[in-house]
């Protein structure tokens, strides 16, 4: 059982998203992926993300310009889910 | 703009642009210590050469010198072009830049021709290497056309200008040309060092820091395409019919028209900047914002300065009258600017250098928690600088409206508040050399290191 858990961080002025989405990532429990939404592309939070082991995927949003997906790369079930675009409409 | 291109591998060393940020306040120092030194026959003539010294320890040391710091660090970032050696370039840069903005404000202040020369002659290096390697930069890596990037380029062009023009007036005083010098080439001087190169880059720079460290909307395509250019194009034509009305080939008239329009359009720019900042997103109290909106205001009061001298003569008689616009406009409208950019780019460039050393450094699972911007610089520290100089800074214009008692006073909260800005942004170095310490130490056991 896969759950979604949104972090809007749209509204932050830099390096609070960042610190933000790290706070979040390690609470995350097995089975569940972080939505982030934003107003502009994260790139200094992708390097860490690598090096952590997660897997995102950045598009645009709804309620913001882009929404960050960012699962565990081991989590191949959310993976195929996310990619599929089989996440559900905020 | 966005962050798009402010990746971590992209910046440069944060020696490369801190050296520039945080040698600025000793000037502002020493620019304080001067009004205390001078007291009230500082404000006798426009042209004295103490005045003069006055405002290039500010322009130079200060302003210029924060400016330049900045394009070092936002080029590679923001136009892709990566610097060559970049510590070595800074070094130098930094080192004529220093001892050429004191060796010519001590020149004029001492009267003495042969260290103002010698000041020319060192900024002058600096500034040709810098004209030359961030002109080929902008011109030959820069990969991106974004209205920053843009605006980086004419503001360079117009460095160009105001040093050549520097150079000249120069070396026509070093040829004992009496004072006051050629008030035409003067004139171009320092409207194309203030509108050109501070105001463009400012200009330049809002477009990227105001919507993304205010959490404001962004400023118009519509207007960020056409904006600079235009300005600058207004600078070369308002130029050109300024020297020809020197000649009497032109009416007076006309440049001052152009005069004017070109300050309605630095206007308009402050305007904008206002209305954006009442639209942002996070209604938080922010020392930037508020180092920003008296930059704004001071910016129109400036103009509203200029263009009422120009429409009822009579303002321009009084004998303050070229001080007053000249305070109003560098210490009312480009200092606090300045100042409101040193904090949030220093704490936010701590931060992103200890991201950047922890992501080099940490294993997988341990990672260090990294003080965030607020802890870098403390709210309350920098507002009480803020307080500080706004104090100050409105004593100074004072004492220029006829509280001539003033002046000590204001001198001396003004020197206060640089020491301030000092203590805070050593403050921040600190805390990074301090964090990047442990984060080092955590991958190198000490008896290893």
């Amino acid at each position: 059982m896969t759950k979604e858990i949104i972090l809007d961080v749209s509204q932050l002025e830099p390096c609070e998203p960042l610190q933000r989405v790290l706070e979040a990532l390690a609470q995350l429990s097995p089975g569940e992926y972080l939505r982030v939404l934003h107003r502009m592309e994260p790139y200094p939070l992708y390097p860490i993300l690598n090096q952590q082991g997660y897997i995102w995927q950045t598009q645009p949003g709804q309620q913001t310009p882009l929404e960050i997906f960012i699962w565990p790369a081991h989590d191949k079930e959310i993976e195929e889910m996310i990619k599929n675009d089989d996440v559900s409409s905020l | 703009m966005n962050l798009a291109h402010l990746t971590l591998e992209q910046t440069p060393p944060l020696s490369v642009p801190f050296r520039f940020f945080l040698t600025a306040p000793f000037f502002g120092i020493l620019a304080s210590l001067l009004i205390l030194y001078e007291g009230l026959p500082l404000l006798n003539h426009r042209w004295s050469l103490e005045v003069l010294a006055l405002t290039h320890l500010v322009t130079l040391g200060l302003i210029s010198m924060v400016m330049m710091g900045a394009m070092l660090q936002l080029l590679p970032v923001l136009a892709g072009a990566l610097i060559p050696r970049p510590r070595l370039v800074s070094t130098f840069l930094h080192l004529f830049q220093t001892l050429g903005s004191l060796s010519l404000s001590l020149g004029f202040f001492i009267h003495h021709k042969k260290i103002i020369f010698l000041g020319m002659l060192l900024l002058g290096l600096g500034f040709l290497i810098f004209l030359g390697l961030i002109g080929y930069c902008l011109i030959k890596r820069g990969k991106a056309n974004s209205p920053i990037v843009i605006a980086m380029r004419f503001a360079l062009l117009s460095l160009g200008f105001t040093v050549s023009l520097g150079l000249g007036l120069g070396t026509l005083f070093s040829h004992d040309v009496a004072l006051p010098l050629p008030y035409t080439l003067t004139h171009l001087h320092l409207t194309w060092g203030l509108a050109g190169w501070v105001g463009l880059l400012i200009i330049g720079v809002a477009y990227q820091v105001v919507p993304m460290f205010q959490i404001t909307p962004h400023y118009s395509p519509k207007l960020t395409r056409w904006f600079v250019p235009s300005l600058f194009l207004s600078l070369i034509v308002w130029s050109v019919c300024y020297f020809l009305s020197y000649f009497s080939f032109l009416p007076h008239f006309i440049p001052q028209i152009l005069s004017s329009l070109l300050a309605l359009g630095f206007g308009l720019f402050a305007s904008v900047t206002l209305y954006l900042q009442s639209h942002r997103l996070r209604r938080l109290p922010d020392v930037t914002l508020n180092y920003w909106r008296v930059g704004m205001g001071g910016l129109l009061l400036a103009i509203s300065l200029w263009i009422g001298g120009l429409v009822w003569s009579p303002l321009t008689s009084y004998s303050n009258y070229d001080l007053l616009l000249g305070s109003v406009l560098i210490g009312g409208g480009i200092l606090p600017i300045i100042q409101g950019m040193l904090y949030k780019i220093i704490p936010f460039l701590v931060w992103l250098h200890l991201q950047h050393c922890q992501l080099k450094a940490s294993t997988p699972i341990k990672l260090i928690q990294l003080p965030h911007m607020k802890q870098i610089i403390p709210d309350k520290q920098a507002y009480y600088q803020f307080w500080m100089y706004l104090v100050g800074i409105s004593l100074f214009g004072g004492t220029l409206l006829g509280l001539s008692s003033l002046i000590e006073v204001a001198g001396t909260i003004l020197m206060l508040s640089f020491l301030f800005l000092g203590y805070n942004l050593y403050r921040a170095l600190w805390l990074y050399l301090s964090v990047r310490h442990q984060i080092i130490g955590q991958v190198i056991p000490s008896g290893q290191s």
